[in-house]
């Protein structure tokens, strides 16, 4: 700490603390144009010099505060020379602040007006006049209005890491360009908009801000896409939104956002929202019923089904995509008024492997680490992750650490946007992972290179478990995986000598035949190097949705309550009990995939399932939709007419998240506020009024009054689940307000690194030799390739969301395309473009072909984003044989010449 | 900003290759960078386009988009102005326009300021000086006319002995047969290099301490003091750099550029000395486009001292490792700025850094690099070997040693002249340079090159020091004078100043990248007589803003000589402005 003075009074500051921040921090209000809180310093625009005793004046933003410095921000010399400096830019800049969409937001005016500006002195100076360019879909750029502070092309570097605009040329014609200088069309944008949001002016803009003008309010809310949890500040306008940005307090997203959380909104308000409740007809299609008689039928239905056949004849599904609040009460419905726990939510389908191997070794079923950990990490071990395109605010992130130093190793078929900048890339085979995993655990063992005082004082079955490794060698893995010997060890010696290293890893380990056994070595492999309970290390799964982690904390799971505490615990039984008022069911119940088996056999006779497209995006469609059709009674409750909801009985329109409050759950435990920033569409109803409205028709009370108050069903979860206790919303008030759990009493500020120092939950951790299985089906002479499976950029999950919103406009974005390896192109005679035909055991499609170097030769791959193109059709029904996680990312398929 | 693009360039690139030497080589070989080139490097080399081309864009010679099979550039510094550069480019210009491939423009300073006008002709990337004077605008526009063939002789600088052997240090081992190794070592060249190689490095540090020096190249920060900012510096990978600041491109100047072609072994070391002193393993010698000779020189001097074991895995086979590495400018003044050289060393876009963090600290690659002058470098082995105390006992006052001055404009005998510093300006100008010649009378004299303050009369008992300048309004910067007579119009020369900084000026801050484009049109209007006392306050007040609020020494240097012009020689504008006062805001 070091005191200095400025404008007489004395101030206390860190060491490396700027001038502009000590200026700040006594409340002076010192003028910029070009500093950016999300920034480096800079130093262009020099409005912010400030008088330093004895020196020429200095530019505070990138200027150390010293001890015993006098500053003053004020001086006569200092207020001529900033309005000589706004004459200068203005001279420059066109004077029609009236007609711009920035008005009343605009930096430059603001400042101008701050200094006293009145006029340019300048008698016809020479200025830029660049036309508009109209290429982007989202954002407007007016160049006219660029005062070249470089605060967009910086943000494209420091924050996003794209690199897609640059400051080119030099002196008086230095300007702002796109790629070559084409525009943004042929630029790769990935359209994260933080260019607009760092523009002090009107140059880029949001295209809807430019149209639409100002807003009528601001509401804070969290985004509803994948599992980084951004806080969004949505702009809304005659209760439509008109622009969403980032909110520069989130403390996941630090005011960074995507395309999809930023500019995918549309379809909160998309033409064919569900907005009346649908009833099935004689003849098989619907017909709008009101809410009395929708209610009634659902209620009298599952009175009649429950008194026929006994609780197990139901079962629900609840949404990872819906608030923690209405997900406990699906929970709650489903346990105490149909008296059963056959509830399960889509965690099951992605990254229930990680839940279970996390909790068996560790002691819970999250991830150790926060998002924090990513700057202060020597070394990311990223496995089955595409993090810049399915979490793109975090794998941005990732990539600033990687280009900050640290080393990356990534385990990926995929030549994914971070593996190019990896220091070891293991293009694995699909479904190989186990085998390298092991594989390096082997390298670490061998080469000595365990944390020996790390495992002896915090774990327990290291002994046992190591004498399992002697055959499983590099040279051995090597024949499985694809991948040469010497890559495996590199991959494991650089994780293992780096200092501080963390595991990242997707729905690349989970959504396999053995991926809890993943999960398990890659916890291993943190135990053996001690790189656990500390910044910078740990073992973190990214949770692919933006509630993921929540649906499954509340207790929507047949065999845990919330806070993952057994259904068999007496312990939590009683609490339950006491809270409830009845008896909890004690049997575990079904799982989603027993669900569907059960509904096959006629035990199961009514679910009730929310906003999950089952019928759409779960593995082996036919079987699926098939188990549906056999239900007595399903209930779809949803924001479309989703394949599954065609297949209701009743389909209840529910709300988008814009429309309704609660709280949502990151990947890294972070419990932040859902506020509805938009009226239900029609007569849609938040989804946590219709569980209470059943209920009460089937004559009971969830407990939370009616309609629910989602703060009071908060205060039930924290009352029942230990690691929640601290949490209530008087605590999640603020905007981008959040608490990390273990939050366990309400002066526990929460948990940015779970088992801190080795205190692990589970006491000791446990290491667990796994053993190598091959995948559901490898490829073989009649399907040579490997087919795996992803996301892109552009869209999410099924598309329900991003294909009813202007990303359609983009070429990348309008429809599927299978990549393949321009060897395996070469061989097969297949050219970019073209229509092939993709076969596996389990059928056909015909899809475009695109030639391109980021998969590897033998393997092809595809999103599921586009249900027409129906990409789950061919791929295995193998599952995790834990979790029934399915192998959605191994399947043998063979590539043919599409029938003309 | 630039940290990311270094970081991408190591991962697509290799250490120490960059997008800027990519770029140099495929302008070299095509004479021009079309867009298509720079999209398909970006390809080759996966890295953003917008890097690839911001990079390109930086550099005039870069910048090039078609090629031409003759390009002829005229210097537009202020000695060839003086002595008629404006005529004879308007001359070619309307002469040359219709010829086949031949492209006309402008350069600023090829460092014969003695001979002006001078002008540059490139062909098949061979690059031409030569002098406009006499016969020579006749012979290269007939040349160029028909077509054929233009081999015109280099011009010399004339190299004064010095007074007595008590001003010769930097002149002592000095010559265009020094340029072979054999005999620069006959003369003594690497004699303090092997002895010092031979002692600590901490003893070289304390003898360029000793010696008071102070950096050569404009700023006059204490050079022992940097060595050992840049000795004690932790380096978080553990290298650290010497880099030659050979980027003179001040307009007058021509003292880096005869000690590269005349004591390019005393300088590489220098360079070694200082690498040795702080425990660097690398060096890079920036050397500016505009000297083709001194490139050609110091390819040679450096394969010569490699093959000979002074650079390599052991200097002189003491263990000790260290290269150098040449790199060419193309054509941006703003590169020898320190931190702007940097940028361009690591190959992304040249925008000058804020200061602090300093490059002793913070420098090429985020390692501690000492960043020295050519001159400074030059004077080491002299200090190493007759020790630091008889380099501290030349001089004056707080600044010690001897310096290299460069004279040209309206001077009798323009050349280099080594002198110890404290001799009076009176003294140079008349008793060594013979003051102004054709019996004109002496109007003013500019010193230390754009950036450097305007003095007359009054001021020629200045005695030549960085406090005595600095104190009259000006400074010493590097130490190239030009002189100008009666008969020059400093008003225009204000004007030339200002536009150079407009041309010059990276762009980065607001008050250099406008202001200088705002206050060169104010000087238009008032040269086309439109001018006001109004419009003089307001070149006032553009000149404060300048001056205090730019980033970098260019910005806030220009305005110096313009601030002299409006107090010292208000006088000048009212050929203009009648009544034309010193404005009040200055």
């Amino acid at each position: 700490m070091l005191k200095l003075t400025i404008d007489g009074i004395e101030v206390e500051v860190e060491e490396g603390t700027t001038l502009l921040a000590a200026t700040q921090k006594v409340g002076a209000d010192v003028p910029t144009l070009c500093d950016s809180k999300a920034l480096e310093p800079y130093g262009a625009c020099r409005m912010c010099l400030v008088e330093v005793e004895g020196q020429k004046p200095k530019a505070s933003c990138h200027t150390p505060a010293q001890a015993g410095m006098v500053v003053s921000t004020t001086s006569n010399r200092l207020e001529r020379i900033r309005r000589n400096i706004v004459e200068m830019v203005v001279s420059d800049h066109p004077l029609e602040c009236l007609g711009c969409a920035a008005n009343n937001r605009c930096e430059l005016q603001a400042v101008a007006a701050d200094v006293g500006f009145r006029k340019v002195r300048y008698e016809a100076p020479a200025q830029h006049h660049p036309a508009p360019d109209f290429s982007h879909p989202f954002l407007k750029l007016d160049m006219d209005k660029c005062i070249a502070c470089a605060r967009c092309v910086r943000v494209c570097d420091e924050v996003q890491g794209s690199f897609i605009l640059g400051m080119a040329g030099r002196g008086y014609d230095m300007k702002v360009i796109a790629g070559n200088d084409t525009g943004f069309e042929e630029a790769d944008c990935r359209s994260c908009g933080q260019c607009a949001v760092e523009c002090p002016v009107g140059a880029i803009m949001d295209r809807a801000v430019v149209s639409d003008g100002l807003p009528d309010r601001v509401v804070n809310t969290t985004c509803a896409y994948c599992g980084v949890g951004c806080s969004l500040n949505v702009h809304v306008k005659d209760d439509q939104v008109t622009m969403i940005e980032p909110s520069p307090q989130g403390s996941a997203n630090r005011g960074h956002a995507c395309v999809k959380g930023r500019f995918a909104h549309e379809y909160s308000r998309s033409g064919d929202r569900l907005t009346s409740p649908l009833m099935r007809t004689e003849d098989g299609t619907f017909r709008e019923a009101s809410w009395d008689e929708a209610l009634d039928f659902v209620a009298t239905r599952l009175t009649e089904i429950k008194a026929a056949h006994g609780p197990e004849a139901f079962a629900a599904i609840s949404s990872s995509r819906c608030t923690n609040e209405e997900n406990y009460l699906a929970q709650k419905f489903t346990r105490v008024v149909m008296g059963t726990n056959s509830i399960d939510n889509c965690s099951r389908v992605c990254h229930s492997p990680s839940a279970f191997g996390l909790g068996k070794s560790l002691g819970t079923g999250a991830g150790t680490n926060s998002f924090e950990d990513i700057e202060h990490t020597d070394c990311v071990l990223l496995v089955g992750a595409n993090p810049t395109e399915a979490h793109p605010v975090y794998g941005a992130r990732i990539k600033q650490a990687v280009l900050g130093g640290a080393k990356l190793v990534v385990l990926d078929p995929r030549r994914t946007e971070l593996a190019k900048l990896a220091d070891v890339h293991l293009a694995l085979n699909p479904g190989s992972n186990v085998a390298v995993v092991n594989a390096m655990q082997h390298v670490v063992l061998k080469e000595g290179l365990i944390d020996a005082s790390f495992i002896a004082a915090h774990t327990d079955g290291f002994e046992e478990y190591a004498k399992t490794f002697d055959d499983l060698t590099p040279e051995w893995a090597e024949t499985l995986s694809g991948v040469p010997a010497d890559q495996i060890r590199e991959a494991a010696r650089t994780y293992a000598t780096a200092g501080n290293a963390l595991i990242l890893w997707g729905l690349g380990v989970t959504e396999a035949g053995h991926g809890s056994n993943t999960v398990f070595g890659l916890i291993n492999l943190g135990l053996m190097t001690g790189n656990m309970g500390r910044l910078g290390t740990g073992t973190n799964p990214i949770r692919g949705q933006n509630n993921v982690q929540g649906a499954s904390d509340v207790g929507a799971l047949p065999n845990v309550f919330s806070d993952y505490r057994p259904v068999g615990d007496p312990v939590a039984r009683q609490e339950h009990r006491d809270i409830w008022g009845v008896e909890p069911p004690s049997d575990a119940g079904l799982t989603i995939p027993d669900m569907f088996d059960a509904a096959h056999s006629g035990r199961l006779k009514a679910m009730w399932i929310t906003a999950e497209d089952v019928a759409q995006s779960d593995p082996n469609t036919e079987h699926v939709v098939g188990a549906l059709e056999a239900l007595e009674l399903l209930v779809v409750q949803e924001i479309f007419l989703s394949e599954t909801a065609k297949l209701a009985h009743v389909v209840f329109p529910g709300a988008t998240f814009l429309e309704k409050d609660g709280t949502f759950v990151n990947s890294d435990r972070r419990i932040q506020r859902v506020r509805h920033a938009l009226p239900v569409l029609g007569a849609a109803r938040r989804d946590l009024d219709i569980y209470q409205l059943v209920a009460e028709r089937m004559g009971a009370d969830l407990g939370f009054g009616s309609p629910p108050d989602p703060a009071k069903v908060m205060d039930e979860i924290a009352a029942l689940s230990p690691l929640w206790r601290g949490v209530s919303y008087e605590r999640l008030q603020g905007d981008a307000a959040f608490l990390q759990w273990p939050c366990e009493s309400a002066d526990d500020p929460g948990t940015a690194i779970v088992h801190e120092g080795g205190a692990f939950l589970s006491g000791k951790a446990h290491f667990r030799a796994v053993p190598w299985q091959e995948p559901g089906e490898l490829p073989d002479d009649e399907f040579p390739m490997f087919l795996t499976t992803g996301r892109q950029l552009f869209h999410y999950n099924v598309g329900t969301q991003t294909r009813r919103s202007s990303l359609m406009q983009l070429d990348t974005a309008k429809s599927e395309r299978v990549r393949i390896h321009p060897k395996d192109a070469r061989r097969l005679s297949i050219h970019d473009g073209e229509t092939v035909r993709v076969v596996s055991r389990r059928g056909h499609i015909d899809v475009e072909a695109q030639v391109t170097r980021a998969t590897k030769p033998g393997t092809v791959f595809m999103t599921f984003h586009f249900p027409e193109t129906r990409t789950n059709l061919l791929l295995s029904s193998a599952a995790d044989e834990y979790t029934q996680c399915p192998e959605y990312k191994v399947s043998a398929v063979r590539l043919e010449k599409a029938a003309s | 900003m630039s940290a990311n693009l270094i970081a991408l360039q190591n991962r697509f690139l290799g250490q120490g290759e960059t997008v800027y030497d990519r770029l140099a080589q495929l302008a070299h070989d095509r004479g021009a960078l079309r867009d298509e080139d720079l999209l398909a490097l970006a390809k080759e080399l996966s890295l953003p386009p917008a890097h690839v081309r911001s990079v390109a864009k930086f550099y005039d010679e870069l910048r090039v988009e078609a090629p031409a099979k003759r390009a002829l550039q005229v210097c537009n510094g202020e000695s060839c102005a003086v002595a008629g550069a404006e005529g004879c480019h308007a001359h070619l210009a309307t002469a040359l326009g219709g010829a086949d491939g031949v492209v006309v423009g402008e350069v600023t300073c090829l460092g014969y300021c003695g001979s002006g006008p001078n002008a540059l002709l490139v062909e098949d990337g061979v690059k031409k000086v030569f002098s406009l004077r006499g016969e020579g605008l006749a012979a290269v526009e007939r040349a160029l006319l028909d077509g054929a063939a233009f081999d015109p002789v280099e011009p010399v600088n004339v190299v004064h002995a010095p007074r007595s052997d008590r001003e010769k240090v930097l002149l002592s081992r000095f010559g265009p047969e020094l340029t072979d190794l054999a005999a620069a070592r006959a003369a003594g060249v690497y004699g303090a290099l092997e002895a010092a190689l031979k002692g600590t490095p901490q003893a070289v540090v304390d003898a360029v301490k000793a010696s008071k020096i102070r950096g050569r190249g404009g700023a006059g920060f204490p050079a022992g003091l940097k060595l050992q900012t840049v000795k004690d510096a932790s380096s978080k990978r553990g290298d650290k750099y010497v880099v030659v600041n050979a980027d003179e491109g001040d307009a007058g100047a021509f003292i880096d550029k005869e000690l590269l072609e005349q004591a390019p072994h005393s300088v590489l070391e220098g360079t070694i000395l200082a690498a040795y002193a702080v425990g660097a393993s690398q060096g890079f010698v920036y050397l500016r486009g505009e000297y083709p000779r001194a490139i050609g020189i110091w390819k040679k001097a450096l394969a010569d001292a490699r093959a000979a074991g002074i650079l390599g895995d052991s200097v002189l086979g003491s263990g000790f490792a260290f290269d150098v590495k040449l790199v060419e400018g193309h054509g941006a003044y703003i590169c020898g700025e320190e931190t702007s050289l940097l940028r361009s060393l690591e190959g992304v876009p040249a925008q000058v850094s804020p200061k602090p963090p300093y490059p002793a600290i913070h420098g090429y690659k985020a390692a501690p690099t000492v960043v020295n002058n050519v001159e400074t470098l030059a004077a080491y082995p002299w200090i190493v070997e007759r020790g630091g105390e008889a380099y501290a006992a030349l001089g004056a006052g707080d600044s010690r040693g001897t310096k290299l001055l460069s004279l040209s404009g309206s001077v009798a005998k323009p050349g280099l002249y080594e002198v110890e510093l404290g001799t009076t300006l009176r003294t140079i100008l008349f008793e060594l340079a013979g003051g102004v010649p054709g019996g004109k009378a002496f109007k003013a004299v500019q010193i230390g090159g754009p950036l450097g303050g305007i003095f007359g009369e009054q001021h020629l008992d200045l005695p030549l020091t960085f406090e005595a300048l600095a104190k009259a309004g000006g400074m010493l910067g590097h130490a190239g004078i030009v002189v100008y007579d009666e008969d020059v119009d400093l008003v225009r020369i204000g004007r030339g100043l200002m536009k150079f900084c407009a041309v010059e000026s990276c762009g980065k801050c607001f008050p250099c990248r406008i202001g200088s484009v705002r206050a060169t049109e104010v000087f238009d209007k008032i040269l086309a007589g439109r001018g006001t006392q109004a419009d003089i306050d307001l070149l006032g007040e553009v000149n404060e803003t300048m001056l205090l609020g730019s980033l970098c020494a260019l910005g806030g240097g220009i305005p110096i000589p313009i601030k002299n012009l409006l107090t010292f020689f208000v006088s000048e504008f009212e050929a203009y402005v009648p009544g034309a006062k010193t404005p009040p805001v200055l």
